[in-house]
């Protein structure tokens, strides 16, 4: 019965949120560095030393984001023992649609078969992923859903050109997921987050070039000064101490970045995420692929801790610690 | 406030060895280029120009970062954020 001028309803809190699975897709196609430097004035060894990537993977025709999306989503719903009709809200971090109509969300979900799914996309890119997450927990602690799949996924070589060798070296195609679960113990702290609209220009496709450019050394100047401490607030607002994350898993913007932030943060190296060698850099689906490798490489094990941060085109970031399913 | 270009320069010169240890001190001049004769990469000039900041208290603006390619250009910037900056 409606009241007018009486408070809504809403639902409160009614419990914590906890990552139950992990997914991960990459597209067959592997390219490597001999193979991007045929089409720049570039040497693979060039590539390698200044950007750590080793091989990129470049989706084909039917690699599209949704199907990307939907393959990695099926590994998340395994792990986690969960169908895809229980699941409430999937959410779609992107930002390589083609056109800006429809959003990739709906289609995702209809791919995996959320038959009852609440969907849409997030674009903040780099920091999309970290972004779906924050938004996905908080509907799960809300009661709005179950059960939420949040997918990051990426082929940002539909807007690459041998023309800008920079983000041509780069940058690769993927497509990784979590099911985040209603539990009973909170197992993803709050979330980070902020942004630096005013250097928008630095990441960005043109619409006369429809090609991704960027600013390279003045994105790292801007990461490198904010995420240590953005990392050192999600710690503090999940109340752990840094030295307690088992693994900061970043962004796999380039080698290079993951060792300042490292370095800055006094961290061990050893327990830095590292997924740019054989990946590239595959924006919305870079942190969920680094956890699929930690885990392939048998770290990350089940309750340990992992700060995972985005950032990137926007400017924007986000960060936020979660406990490994 | 003032702070004399030697003692800046000579603040400079420590940082840029703290982002690149090949370079030898000695060499280094206002007019050194620091990609072609101190060899250091575009990320390592961001360390440089970050750690200026941070150690000067000063932000050293986007636009102007293209145009700080030789040790004579950082030295400047770093000078005039001082000397522009409440006493």
């Amino acid at each position: 019965m409606a009241v007018v001028g009486g408070n809504l309803r809403s639902r409160r809190a009614v419990s914590g949120a906890r990552i139950t699975g992990i997914g991960a897709y990459r597209p067959e196609r592997v390219v490597t560095n001999e193979e991007i430097a045929q089409h720049v004035s570039l040497t693979p060894e060039w590539i390698e030393s200044r950007t750590g990537v080793v091989t990129r993977r470049h989706a084909s025709l039917g690699e599209s984001v949704p199907v990307m999306g939907a393959a990695a989503a099926a590994g998340a719903l395994a792990e986690a023992g969960v169908t895809a009709s229980e699941i409430g809200l999937v959410i779609v971090a992107t930002s390589s649609t083609r056109r800006p109509i429809p959003g990739l969300g709906p289609q995702t979900a209809a791919l995996i078969g959320c038959a009852r799914a609440g969907a849409f996309d997030v674009s903040a890119v780099c920091a999309g992923f970290t972004y779906a997450v924050s938004v996905g927990a908080e509907f799960v602690r809300g009661g709005a859903a179950l059960h939420a799949l949040v997918i990051g996924a990426d082929r940002l070589s539909d807007w690459l050109d041998p023309s800008v060798p920079d983000t041509y070296a780069i940058f690769g195609d993927g497509a990784g997921a979590v099911v985040i679960s209603r539990a009973s113990a909170e197992g993803i702290g709050p979330v980070v987050w902020g942004h630096d609209g005013s250097r928008h220009r630095h990441i960005q496709i043109q619409e006369s070039t429809a090609v991704l450019e960027m600013n390279g050394p003045i994105v790292y100047k801007w990461a490198v000064a904010t995420m240590p401490d953005v990392s050192r607030e999600a710690c503090a607002a999940a109340g752990v101490e840094l030295a307690a994350i088992d693994y900061l898993v970043y962004h796999q913007a380039n080698s290079r970045i993951l060792d300042t932030l490292a370095a800055e943060l006094k961290f061990p190296p050893e327990r830095v995420a590292r997924d740019v060698a054989d990946s590239g850099n595959t924006s919305a689906a870079s942190i969920p692929l680094a956890l699929d490798t930690l885990r392939a490489n048998g770290r990350a094990r089940s309750d340990e801790l992992v700060l995972l941060a985005g950032f990137g085109a926007g400017l924007t970031y986000s960060a936020l610690v979660a406990r490994m399913p | 406030m003032s702070v004399s270009l030697e003692s800046i320069f000579t603040d400079v010169v420590a940082m840029i060895a703290g982002v690149e240890s090949a370079v030898t001190i000695a060499d280094i001049t206002l007019d050194s280029d620091l990609y072609q004769d101190l060899g250091i990469d575009s990320l390592s000039r961001m360390d440089l120009l970050g750690e200026v900041e941070r150690h000067y208290g000063i932000t050293i603006a986007d636009d102007d970062i293209p145009s700080l390619d030789k040790v004579g250009a950082v030295v400047s910037v770093v000078q005039r954020a001082v000397e522009g900056r409440p006493a």
